[in-house]
């Protein structure tokens, strides 16, 4: 059964396979889970809105029509209950900016330098709009083809493709500023040192 | 997960995630779990389903050979509204919401269509003049209105999937509710007068968007506080 693709599965726990809905979770638990830390801080609260979507989608499981995509659906649910939970919290969304080797998929604990770039970026990408943000985190964090980005976010595909545009060349700016205040700042002589 | 991957520290916790859902699932059965694990279509049939019988099957219906065509299309006009509102409150949570201009062309429409039937209707107010008599007319349809609401409300809440609690959704519902009963009154109250649909009819739909407003504001105040 863990072979079978998102929607087989759906199906399969349609016609009552609570199994399915197991594969489910292990399947996407994670992903979502760091969706959410980008924008949330507490872990607990991260998890109960992880537990919620997939709630959700077990309340929804009947809504679930053939030649429909499972992953914009789960996307869609946590983006939603994510936006009710900083609504509830009255507060402007911010992404973590510290890091966690774990919820990170391309970070590696041992190279430091890797990590500084890691922090640059995404210290850059919390800096976008969130228009462009949710499509850049969507599509390159978590590999979303633009056509499901633009269901999830309920825009169409042009759209997404022109924020997304817009949203790389934004952080290629902000990497690059970023880049050069490094550079003249290690060029400034450090007080003390004979050079 | 079980079996080879058990012992893995990423692993114990989804499984402990997952059993801490299995029983909030098992929690979400009886009526209400079985009512908003409907489809949304079968949600919606059964959420408007409601004032439908009640407009047909109340015995103030004069019945079908009284029904006008106009009186038809009214009744229609502010059932479609209704309908729009019901779906709006039942919206499942994999749909993204709804754009800005749709949400205030959505709140526009809820005051234009019963607003728009009060003033297009072309017959004269029975009194010449609020007296007594016809306050009391506008009134027992304004408090009859209120009561049949409130059940409509209580279904469809019970029909949601979010939280009964969800101030955004209670209100959007709550409008939706008195849009459906000023349909059934649309089919059921003798009186058609201008001033009787503004000030019988009309005041039901803006008292609970009145109290969806203080129950929203009051809702974010003790979130705030909190």
């Amino acid at each position: 059964m863990r072979d079978q693709t998102d929607e087989e599965l759906m199906r399969a726990y349609q016609a009552g396979e609570e199994q399915a809905f197991r594969i489910l979770f292990d399947r996407y638990s994670l992903k979502l889970s760091r969706l959410l830390r980008r924008h949330i801080w507490a872990e607990e609260d991260c998890r109960e809105l992880v537990q919620q979507t997939f709630l959700h989608l077990h309340r929804a499981r009947h809504d679930f029509r053939e030649g429909a995509i499972l992953r914009p659906w789960l996307y869609t649910i946590c983006l939603n209950l994510k936006r009710e939970y900083v609504r509830k919290k009255i507060r402007r969304p911010e992404a973590p900016l510290e890091l966690d080797g774990r919820s990170d998929p391309i970070a590696h604990p041992h190279d430091a330098e890797r990590l500084e770039r890691i922090r640059q970026l995404r210290h850059a990408v919390a800096r976008l709009p969130e228009a462009q943000r949710s499509v850049i985190e969507l599509h390159w964090f978590h590999d979303l083809p633009f056509a499901e980005v633009a269901q999830v976010l309920g825009a169409s595909v042009t759209a997404v493709k022109v924020r997304a545009h817009r949203g790389y060349k934004k952080i290629k700016t902000l990497l690059e500023q970023e880049e050069r205040n490094l550079s003249s700042a290690a060029s400034i002589p450090q007080p003390g040192v004979d050079r | 997960m079980t079996g080879k991957d058990s012992g893995n520290p990423e692993t114990t916790e989804l499984d402990a995630l997952y059993e801490e859902l299995q029983s909030k699932l098992q929690r979400d059965r009886g009526v209400r779990g079985w009512l908003r694990s409907r489809s949304t279509s079968k949600r919606l049939g059964l959420g408007i389903g409601l004032p439908i019988l009640v407009a047909f099957g109340s015995d103030k219906f004069a019945g079908w050979s009284a029904l006008t065509g106009v009186r038809m299309l009214g009744f229609v006009c502010l059932l479609t509204t209704s309908a729009l509102f019901a779906l709006w409150s039942m919206r499942p949570l994999h749909r993204p919401p709804p754009k800005l201009a749709e949400v205030w062309g959505m709140w526009l429409l809820a005051l234009a269509v019963p607003i728009g039937l009060a003033l297009s209707s072309g017959e004269a107010d029975r009194h010449d003049a609020l007296d007594s008599a016809f306050d009391q007319s506008a009134l027992h349809c304004f408090v009859s209105g209120i009561f049949l609401t409130l059940p409509i409300l209580g279904f469809w809440r019970l029909l949601a999937r979010t939280s009964l609690g969800n101030a955004q959704r209670t209100i959007v519902a709550a409008t939706g509710a008195a849009l459906a009963t000023n349909a059934v009154l649309h089919l059921n109250c003798t009186l058609t007068g201008r001033v009787h649909l503004l000030s019988g009819h009309l005041t039901i739909v803006l008292a609970f968007l009145f109290l969806g407003f203080l129950y929203w504001n009051i809702a974010k105040w003790r979130q705030i506080k909190m």
